[in-house]
């Protein structure tokens, strides 16, 4: 099992030009959160994946998805 | 960013936070550095601070809950200190830092068991008890603030 999480946080974040604070503040986490989210550091449970697509206007599946490996099997 | 947006709140929360939890390592390993002295050294200027200033540490520890914990207990209601209690980066690192924690006092019961052969078995009881819940503590507050470093 290597399944790897992935997730475009960063681009999303960046397309609508807002701050790690920003966004943050939008989902009711701190910014190290985020930044944790982002650098890969932090699996985020589904409640907030589902408030930073929510935050973020987006589905979930925007923002994180399986590698292509994984999602072969 | 200005103190009435929440992120520089939280900021600000997070910060005194980090100051708290040094605080209080420097209180504990100074309170378990006097009891080790008093069993170990007695006489010894370690040992004997507090009897000579026994206000000292009362006074300290009052100032220190007066100046850095009460503010943020007053707070515990506000949307920030909920989000800050709740965020899920924090409390993976509480998880992380918990369980650092029990091995290093797992760890530090064969040099403690080693330190107490000798002693009698008041001081014995006594370096186990003080060395099990200061490097318990210590490793808690440390690995904590080290995983939630920026």
């Amino acid at each position: 099992m290597d399944e790897t999480l992935n997730n475009t946080l960063k681009v999303q974040r960046a397309m609508r030009d807002l701050t790690q604070a920003d966004l943050a503040a939008k989902a009711g986490v701190t910014r190290k959160s985020v930044n944790a989210i982002e650098t890969g550091r932090m699996v985020p449970s589904v409640l907030l994946a589902l408030k930073l697509a929510r935050a973020l206007e987006v589905n979930v599946e925007t923002i994180f998805n399986l590698d292509n490996g994984a999602a072969k099997r | 960013m200005t103190l009435s947006n929440p992120s520089a709140r939280i900021e600000l929360l997070l910060q005194a936070s980090r100051r708290a939890l040094f605080v209080l390592l420097a209180l504990i390993l100074i309170i378990a550095a006097t009891i080790i002295a008093h069993v170990l050294r007695p006489g010894s200027l370690l040992a004997d601070w507090s009897a000579r200033a026994p206000w000292l540490l009362p006074v300290a520890i009052v100032a220190i809950f007066a100046v850095v914990v009460a503010p943020m207990r007053r707070r515990s209601g506000d949307a920030e200190m909920k989000t800050l209690q709740n965020d899920e980066f924090r409390q993976a690192n509480l998880a992380r830092a918990q369980r650092v924690a029990l091995a290093a006092a797992l760890v530090a019961q064969i040099p403690l068991a080693v330190l107490a052969s000798g002693l009698t078995a008041t001081a014995a009881v006594t370096i186990m008890g003080v060395g099990t819940v200061t490097v318990a503590m210590a490793t808690l507050i440390t690995s904590f603030l080290f995983f939630e470093r920026d």
